[in-house]
């Protein structure tokens, strides 16, 4: 575990005793990320790219740094290669609607999986509807909840255009084998999206390495403010797509008649952007890279075997997922409780964590469950926090026995 | 007891309890009295909507009043409908419409329950008062 990390995190001065087990949904933040963005609106604002004067000129090249960073983070071949979005949900919808009005047509297939995020599964429905082409659901093992790569390879074949995936998923945590999805879509050459969002803040994250020719995450759940999101995007899509959104920015001439659009993640980035979120979202990989990636998913790894050893001993507790190559994403049911009442019960110890189906309804209804109970780690976690978790679920069973 | 009657009583009853687990440990209780939903009407249709957890809620009119069979799948969601049930039930529909429904301001229900859970009990009232306009036509 990292000690003394909850000095950096100024919610625990404020409330010391917070157990909070809720990073997959959105992570805390750091001082350094809240200092710089406090930093950058009292003293360094301006909108950014055309103007001349100093502050405006200063802050666009804070900016492109930060993309620069960025690239640098996941490994893409340039920073070029980064389009800044909202959201992740953003990323998704954009490459979306660009791949499918360009490319796809009745007959034609895409994979996406049970394990999705609605994030991406809605707007491949909302596609499919206007361009008629099929959606093809990959199983999941239900024991593991993992990805059924037999499943996946079974499911592949001429007609399939695009296959979208999560990198890691919300509910069981399970790690998406890539290397082996890599040799079952090279046959047909189909280009591959993975959902990052999960990943991103836990583990060192190669594009490259990976062979995907899209990757999105967000800043949110990566120590970094909300509103931002990031799409990594191999370079042959840049010329391929056309603009997602119009406005200002992404525009090279605009007359009255026709409008010629700029090249690249320019093409892509219409309006202002998150100017603020994208230098508090450097900030956020600062924190990450000084804290060390791979350290990161060390100490998670072992949270997460501790709380498995010490939350299986309990009688009535089911845990969701056993893969095994997973990250710190622990679900689970308790017997004869609904998880409302356990996330009501935990709250009065101060255990923060979710409840529900965690925008990922299909996984529950293939699983069979309503709703299921998630406690997920961030860096602030210990095994102490395991310890009062383990013992308030201990403590709320007693109670509605 | 009238509906005002039985408001004030779940009012002080919620209020006697300064610990928040002992109002949950009422709630649980209160739920406990509800042990006879007929199985036949745990349907998609009765369910009310906007709840995150199940909650059914089924009218039954007998000699002019409105009752209610309810029930949920979650411990204090269970309390919570049983409360309501006894409250507005075994009235005359207009007589429930012309009630109090401002009960999530009047239980201080904000300080017991996350946003999410508020938002379930204002889904169980709307559902309730929707009875009893329908009834209240026929």
């Amino acid at each position: 575990m990292f000690e003394n990390i909850k000095k950096e995190f100024p919610v625990f001065e404020k409330d010391p005793e917070l157990v909070f087990l809720d990073t997959a949904a959105s992570s805390l933040k750091p001082k350094i990320v809240i200092d710089e963005i406090m930093k950058c609106y009292s003293y360094e604002y301006a909108n950014i790219h055309r103007g001349i004067y100093k502050l405006s000129s200063q802050l666009t090249t804070k900016y492109e740094e930060n993309r620069k960073k960025i690239g640098k983070f996941i490994n893409a071949e340039s920073s070029e290669n980064i389009i800044i979005t909202k959201s992740a949900t953003e990323s998704i919808n954009l490459v979306c609607s660009c791949f499918c009005q360009k490319y796809l047509k009745p007959g034609d297939e895409i994979i996406i999986s049970h394990l999705e995020h609605h994030a991406n599964i809605v707007p491949w429905q909302i596609a499919s509807e206007k361009y008629g082409f099929k959606i093809i659901f990959v199983d999941i093992n239900p024991s593991t909840g993992s990805l059924d790569l037999q499943d996946l390879k079974n499911k592949i074949n001429e007609n399939t255009k695009f296959i979208s995936l999560t990198h890691m998923s919300n509910v069981t945590g399970s790690i998406t084998d890539t290397e082996t999805l890599n040799n079952y879509r090279k046959k047909y050459n189909i280009p591959l999206l993975l959902d990052g969002c999960q990943m991103v803040a836990h583990s060192p994250v190669d594009v490259k390495n990976l062979n995907c020719d899209f990757y999105v995450f967000s800043g949110h759940k990566l120590y970094g403010p909300s509103g931002i999101g990031v799409l990594y995007m191999k370079d042959k899509w840049f010329e391929k797509f056309e603009p997602y959104q119009g406005g200002g920015s992404m525009i090279d001439q605009v007359t009255t008649d026709k409008t010629t659009f700029a090249k690249g993640f320019q093409k892509f980035e219409a309006g202002t952007p998150p100017i603020v979120q994208l230098i508090g979202l450097g900030k956020s990989i600062d924190f990450v890279s000084s804290l060390n990636l791979v350290q990161i998913q060390k100490c998670e790894k072992e949270l997460y075997n501790y709380a498995i050893e010490k939350l299986s001993k309990i009688n009535k507790l089911n845990i969701i997922g056993h893969s095994k190559n997973k990250g710190g994403i622990l679900s689970f049911t308790v017997q004869d409780i609904h998880p409302q009442d356990i996330a009501l019960i935990l709250d009065q110890k101060n255990i923060a964590l979710r409840t529900g189906q965690h925008c990922a309804e299909p996984l529950h209804r293939k699983l069979k469950i309503d709703s299921t109970a998630r406690a997920s780690f961030g860096v602030y976690n210990s095994k102490n926090d395991v310890d009062k978790l383990h013992d308030g679920i201990i403590n709320l069973i007693n109670f509605f026995n | 007891m009238s509906i005002q009657d039985k408001i004030i009583y779940y009012k002080d009853s919620l209020e006697y309890f300064d610990d928040t687990m002992e109002k949950y440990k009422f709630l649980l209780e209160q739920g406990k009295k509800n042990n006879n939903f007929p199985e036949e009407y745990r349907k998609v249709d009765f369910l009310v909507p906007g709840c995150q957890a199940k909650v059914w809620l089924v009218p039954k009119l007998y000699k002019q009043k409105l009752n209610f069979y309810c029930d949920s799948d979650a411990f204090l969601t269970k309390g919570m409908i049983v409360i309501l049930v006894d409250i507005y039930g075994s009235n005359k529909p207009i007589d429930i419409l012309n009630a109090d429904f401002d009960l999530v301001k009047t239980f201080k229900l904000n300080s017991l329950l996350t946003p999410g859970r508020t938002n379930g009990v204002y889904a169980m009232l709307k559902k309730l008062k929707d009875y009893a306009e329908v009834f209240s036509k026929k």
